[in-house]
């Protein structure tokens, strides 16, 4: 028993027989912490890649979840709600696939493909469109929300006057050697020619769809629109709901969270214990100060506590 | 060195940890940004150790080596959540 407690001892409290360093805070043991984590990240991305149902990025995004939360945004700030509306979900759908296809993330894939070929191969002429993307969120009011907090356009986009109709594609794949969730929301606006919403053959729309920015997050366009007045009725598919929750048996970013919680706190407990012994032995040694490893440690725990791993364009 | 000395310092620091910590949040949602902010404030971490001991004349190889490695364990453990 003595034998455990000393060993124990010795790994977290500053002593002389190991020149007033805890085991567990010498050069080697941070190496070996560092080099632990970053074996971790490639065993949990291999893994995660290899056997998406064993590890992976569990997402509970729902496409109804997307627009409830959307439209809860716009009538809070006394805006119309937004129509589901199919061609437009398909569109997001189609956008989304590319985007796992291409393995891109941006609004226009390097071959030059912006979203306004996608919503208009569905046969929606816009008279306004709109696209917001995500990824790496876990759960639909996150997604929202950080769309909502967005200084680049996000936020515009949901609170815009001009659309009338929403379309959600939530799709699961590997992007950037990453398995992830991607949400394309898009909006548009069809032009209603005698009280109905009418649609045009391609050929009829000119110009061509430009974006106000290219560089920009988000795009907010308005076109010129010829309508050969045939009614939405007869164009728009039924409603189905694309919503695709992944449940793999462990989530790979809340596993990465309590790794870094573990580490968080454990270095934080050996540097406290540290600073204590150490400033009540009024010892002088040759080492880094622990009140200011404690503060990045504090660091890591606060940014694991406060960020979403999430990413929005 | 006196109490105000260290003070300021440990001021210093905490002013580069929270300033990393309201980027971070600020710039969440930007992969890049991210990771550039997070090593930026570790770097940071790292440069006001080197110059703080620099002060106090106390300054030696082993210790840099102590404030590199801490920074490279908390990119590490970043990177697990963040994918850096």
């Amino acid at each position: 028993m003595k034998r455990v407690v000393r060993y124990i001892n010795r790994h977290v409290a500053p002593h002389h027989e190991t020149g007033e360093k805890a085991l567990a805070l010498r050069h080697e043991a941070l190496l070996f912490y560092a080099i632990f984590l970053f074996l971790l990240q490639f065993g949990l991305h291999f893994v995660s890649v290899r056997f998406p149902g064993i590890l992976g990025f569990a997402s509970n995004i729902a496409v109804d979840d997307i627009i409830n939360d959307t439209n809860k945004e716009r009538t809070t700030q006394g805006l119309k709600p937004l129509k589901f509306d199919g061609r437009l979900s398909q569109a997001a759908s189609e956008k989304a696939s590319y985007m796992f296809a291409k393995n891109y993330w941006a609004h226009t894939a390097p071959d030059g493909m912006t979203p306004w070929f996608f919503i208009q191969k569905t046969k929606y002429y816009y008279l306004y469109a709109g696209e917001n993307l995500a990824k790496d969120f876990q759960t639909s009011k996150d997604v929202v929300e950080a769309w909502m907090g967005s200084k680049a356009g996000h936020r515009e986009n949901i609170l815009n006057v001009n659309y009338s109709d929403i379309g959600v594609a939530v799709t699961n794949g590997v992007l950037d050697g990453f398995e992830t969730t991607l949400v394309v929301q898009m909006f548009g606006s069809e032009k209603i020619v005698s009280g109905m919403v009418a649609a045009a053959s391609p050929k009829e729309i000119e110009p061509e769809p430009t974006p106000v920015s290219l560089e920009g997050p988000t795009f907010n366009i308005e076109k010129k629109f010829v309508s050969s007045g045939v009614s939405v009725a007869a164009t728009q598919p039924s409603y189905t709901p694309i919503s695709n929750p992944l449940i793999p048996l462990v989530d790979v970013v809340a596993l990465g969270k309590s790794v870094s919680y573990t580490f968080g706190f454990f270095l934080l407990g050996l540097f406290l214990v540290d600073s204590l012994i150490i400033a009540r032995k009024g010892l002088v040694r040759i080492s880094g100060h622990s009140v200011a490893h404690i503060m990045v440690v504090i660091l890591l725990l606060a940014t694991t506590w406060l960020v979403s791993p999430g990413t929005i364009r | 060195m006196n109490y105000r000395f260290h003070l300021l310092h440990y001021a210093l620091l905490l002013a580069i940890i929270a300033l990393g910590l309201f980027g971070f949040w600020y710039f969440s949602f930007n992969r890049n940004l991210r990771f550039g902010i997070a090593a930026l404030s570790v770097l940071g971490y790292v440069g006001w150790g080197v110059w703080h001991h620099c002060i106090e004349k106390r300054l030696s190889w082993s210790i840099v080596l102590e404030y590199l490695l801490l920074s490279l364990v908390v990119l590490s453990a970043l990177s697990l959540i963040f994918r850096f």
